[in-house]
C-alpha cells in the first residue's frame, strides 16, 4: 500500500547539512564514428542524507548514463566522463582509480537496477552474493557475513530469510529478486543508494511494495536516495526534490511540491499532463507530440523547442542557460515566467 | 548429485553396447575370408584354421559377439595373433604412457587456453587481445606432426634440453618422465589450447555484457574476482563442452605424437596392430579408447550439473 503521508519529516538540520552526493557540471560522452559526443551535458544535482532526489525523464534522456557515471561504471571504451565533478561526502570520484572506487562502491554508495531478473548472478546463491559484498568491505568471518545476509534479507521483507539465503536467483520471483538486490545494496549500510527505475520491470502491485520498501529503508537508514524514473506518478510518491532530464540535460530542478504545483519548464508541464491520473480526469492522452532529437545530436537552440507549444523565435537561436526560479529551483527555459499548468 | 551420476551411467549403458557392437564388427570389415586375410602371406591351412577357431569365426555371428562381449566384461580381450601375448596385458602395459601424456596435455591446454581466453575477453580490442588471437589462429592451423618435428629440432637436437624421443615411466623416475613427455604434451596441447582460448574468449565476451557483471562491479568486487567468480563460472558451460570434445580428439592426436616421439603408448600399439593385421589387439585398443571417450562425456555431464544449479535440481 502506498501511504503518501507516511514519510517521516526530516529534521531541520538536514536542510542546511552538506550534501552526501554532489554532482556538478557532469558531461558524459560516447563515441559516434570515432568522435566523442555528449549524451549527458552539464548535469548538476545534489542529494542530502534522508532525502530523495528524483531524476525523471523520457527513455533515452541520459538518466542511466548519469547514474553509471556516478558509480564509476561507465565501460571504458564506450563512454567517458568529459568533465565535471562527483563528490561523495566531499571525496572526488571523477578520476578516481579502480581500487578507490571499489572501496566505495557497495560500501558508501550502492546501486540497484531496472532488471531484477538479470541483475543477480544466476550461478551463485542469493546469500553468497550478499556475503561477497559484506566481506569485500568488512573484516568479518563467513559466518558473521552470513548472519548479516539473513538480517538484511529479513529487513527487506524476504519471508523466511534464514532458509532463503540458500536459494538461487531463479527460485525467486521478480519482486523478490528486487528485494534481494536491495538487501545486497544495503548490506554495508551505504550513505547513498541509486535506484535506476527499480520498479519499471515489475507488476503494478509489486511496484507499490518496492516503492514502500525503499521509502521505509530511506527513512530508517537515513539514505540519500537518487531515484531514477520516467514516471511522474512515482516521483509524486517518493521524491522530495526533482531534476527533470531532457536530451541529456537537467531542464528543471525544484522541490517536488513546487514542481507539481507550478512547473517552470514546458517539458515538465508536458510530463505532468501525461500522468495517468490526469489522463483519466481529462479523458484523453495528452502525450507530448514529437520526439526528442537523437541523443548525440546538438540542436542550435533549446533541444525541446521543436516540440514546445510556447516556442518563440529566440528559442531556436541559442541554447538556453539555467534560470533561477525562487529559492532552490532552476529551469533551462528562456521564458521562466510562463504561466504553466501544474498537476494540483 | 549422486542421482545425476546414477542417471547418466544408466543412460550410457545402451551406448556402451552399441560401441562394443561396432568394435566387434571390425572383424566383418575385413574383405573376403577374415581368417585367411589375417593369417598373412602364404599361410598354411592349419594357420587359417587356428585363427578361425581362436577368433570363433566358425560360430554364428551373434554367438561370436556375445562370447567376445562376456570375455571383454571379464577383462579378457583374447590373444595377439602375432605374438600370442595376452591383449589385456599388452594394453595395461601401454595404457599408462598414453593416459599420462593425455592428462598432461589436457592440463597444459587448460592452463594456457582458459586464462588466455579470459585475458583476451577482458582486454577486448587491445593489443593483448590481438596477440592472443594471432596465437590462437596459429595453434589451430599448425599441424601436430609439423609442430612436433619443429620442437624436436629446436629443443632436443639444437638446444638439447629435452630428449628427442623415448619414454621413462613416471613410477621409475619422475624427472626423466617429465623430460620425456614435455615436448609430446606441448605438441598435443597446442590445438586444444587454441580452441579453448577461442571459445573461452567468446563465451566470456557474452557473459561480461550481462547485467549481473555490472551488479558485481557495483558492490565493489575486484576486477579479477568479477572475471573469475562472476564471469568464468557463468561462461564455463561452452568452455567445458569444448574441453571434453578436445580431450576426446586428443586421444586421436596421441597416435601421431607417440609415433613421432617414439613413445610406447596405446597409439603406437594401435598402429602396430593395424600393420600386423592383429585384430584382437586392435579391437582391444579401440574398445578402451571408446570407453575413455564415454567417461569423458560422463565427467562433462557431471561438470555441467556442478556448475548449473538448474541442471543440478533436475
Ligand atoms: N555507446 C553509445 N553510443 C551512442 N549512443 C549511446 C551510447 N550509449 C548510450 N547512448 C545514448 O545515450 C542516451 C542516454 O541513454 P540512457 O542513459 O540509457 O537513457 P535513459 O536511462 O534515460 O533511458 C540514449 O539515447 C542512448 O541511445
Ligand atoms: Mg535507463
Amino acid at each position: 500500500m502506498i501511504t503518501n503521508g507516511s514519510r517521516v519529516e526530516q529534521p531541520a538540520m538536514n536542510e542546511t547539512s552538506a550534501p552526501v552526493l554532489a554532482v556538478e557540471d557532469l558531461t558524459v560522452e560516447v563515441p559516434v564514428d570515432r568522435i566523442w559526443r555528449p549524451v549527458v551535458e552539464q548535469v548538476s544535482f545534489s542529494v542530502r542524507k534522508g532525502e530523495t532526489l528524483g531524476l525523471v525523464g523520457e527513455s533515452g534522456s541520459g538518466k542511466t548514463m548519469t547514474s553509471l557515471a556516478v558509480m564509476g561504471l561507465l565501460s571504458r571504451n564506450s563512454a567517458r566522463i568529459a568533465h565535471g565533478s562527483i563528490r561523495l561526502t566531499g571525496q572526488e570520484l571523477v578520476g578516481a582509480g579502480r581500487r578507490q572506487l571499489d572501496q566505495l562502491r557497495g560500501d558508501r554508495i550502492a546501486m540497484i537496477f531496472q532488471e531484477p531478473m538479470t541483475s543477480l548472478n544466476p550461478s551463485m546463491k542469493i546469500g553468497e552474493q550478499i556475503v561477497e559484498a559484506v566481506r569485500r568491505h568488512r573484516p568479518v568471518s563467513r559466518a558473521e557475513a552470513r548472519r548479516r545476509a539473513v538480517e538484511v534479507l529479513d529487513l527487506v521483507g524476504v519471508p523466511s530469510a534464514a532458509s532463503r539465503v540458500n536459494s538461487y536467483p531463479h527460485e525467486f520471483s521478480g519482486g523478490m529478486r528486487q528485494r534481494a538486490m536491495i538487501a545486497m545494496s544495503l548490506a554495508c549500510d551505504p550513505d547513498v543508494l541509486i535506484a535506476d527505475e527499480p520498479t519499471t520491470a515489475l507488476d503494478v502491485t509489486i511496484q507499490a511494495q518496492i516503492l514502500d520498501l525503499l521509502r521505509q529503508m530511506r527513512d530508517e537508514l537515513g539514505l540519500a536516495l537518487l531515484f531514477i524514473t520516467h514516471s511522474m506518478g512515482v516521483v509524486a510518491d517518493i521524491c522530495d526534490r526533482v531534476a527533470v532530464m531532457y536530451h541529456g540535460q537537467v531542464v528543471e530542478q525544484a522541490d517536488a511540491d513546487d514542481l507539481f504545483e507550478r512547473p517552470r519548464h514546458p517539458y515538465t508541464e508536458g510530463l505532468l499532463r501525461a500522468m495517468p491520473t490526469l489522463v483519466v480526469r481529462e479523458g484523453r492522452l495528452p502525450l507530448i507530440p514529437g520526439r526528442p532529437p537523437q541523443a548525440t545530436m546538438r540542436p542550435t537552440g533549446c533541444a525541446f523547442s521543436p516540440r514546445c507549444p510556447y516556442r518563440i523565435a529566440a528559442c531556436t537561436e541559442v541554447p538556453p542557460a539555467l534560470f533561477s526560479t525562487g529559492d532552490t529551483g532552476v529551469t533551462r527555459c528562456i521564458r521562466p515566467g510562463l504561466p504553466l499548468q501544474g498537476a494540483t | 548429485m549422486a542421482g545425476l551420476l546414477v542417471n547418466r551411467i544408466l543412460r550410457s549403458v545402451p551406448l556402451v553396447l552399441l560401441i562394443t557392437l561396432g568394435v566387434y564388427g571390425l572383424v566383418f570389415l575385413i574383405p573376403g575370408d577374415p581368417a585367411a586375410t589375417l593369417a598373412g602371406d602364404n599361410p598354411t591351412p592349419e594357420q587359417i584354421a587356428h585363427i578361425r577357431q581362436s577368433l570363433g569365426l566358425d560360430r554364428p555371428a551373434v554367438e561370436q559377439y556375445l562370447g567376445w562381449l562376456l570375455d571383454a566384461v571379464r577383462g579378457q580381450l583374447g590373444q595377439s595373433l602375432y605374438t600370442g601375448a595376452d591383449v589385456t596385458g599388452m594394453i595395461l602395459d601401454r595404457f599408462g604412457v598414453t593416459a599420462w601424456l593425455s592428462v598432461l596435455a589436457v592440463l597444459v591446454a587448460v592452463v594456457i587456453g582458459i586464462p588466455a581466453g579470459v585475458l583476451a575477453a577482458a582486454a577486448r580490442g587491445s593489443w593483448i587481445d590481438r596477440a592472443i588471437t594471432v596465437a590462437v589462429t596459429a595453434g589451430i592451423a599448425i599441424p601436430g606432426f609439423w609442430l612436433g618435428l619443429m620442437l624436436i629440432i629446436v629443443f632436443a637436437l639444437q638446444a638439447g634440453v629435452f630428449p628427442a624421443g623415448g619414454y621413462t615411466p613416471i613410477s621409475e623416475d619422475f624427472g626423466e618422465w617429465l623430460l620425456h613427455v614435455t615436448l609430446p604434451a606441448v605438441t598435443l596441447a597446442a590445438a586444444p589450447a587454441a580452441e579453448l582460448a577461442r571459445h573461452t574468449r567468446s563465451a566470456m565476451l557474452g557473459v561480461l555484457e550481462q547485467d549481473y557483471i555490472r551488479s558485481a562491479r557495483a558492490k565493489g568486487v575486484a576486477e579479477w574476482a568479477v572475471l573469475i567468480r562472476h564471469g568464468l563460472k557463468n561462461a564455463a558451460g561452452p568452455v567445458i563442452t569444448v574441453l571434453s570434445f578436445q580431450a576426446a580428439l586428443l586421444l586421436g592426436g596421441s597416435v601421431i605424437v607417440e609415433q613421432i616421439f617414439g613413445m610406447p603408448g596405446l597409439g603406437s600399439l594401435a598402429i602396430q596392430a593395424v600393420h600386423d593385421k592383429d585384430l584382437p589387439v586392435l579391437q582391444g585398443v579401440v574398445l578402451v579408447a571408446a570407453l575413455i571417450v564415454m567417461i569423458i562425456n560422463l565427467l562433462t555431464d557431471l561438470a555441467y550439473g556442478f556448475l548449473n544449479p538448474k541442471v543440478r535440481a533436475v
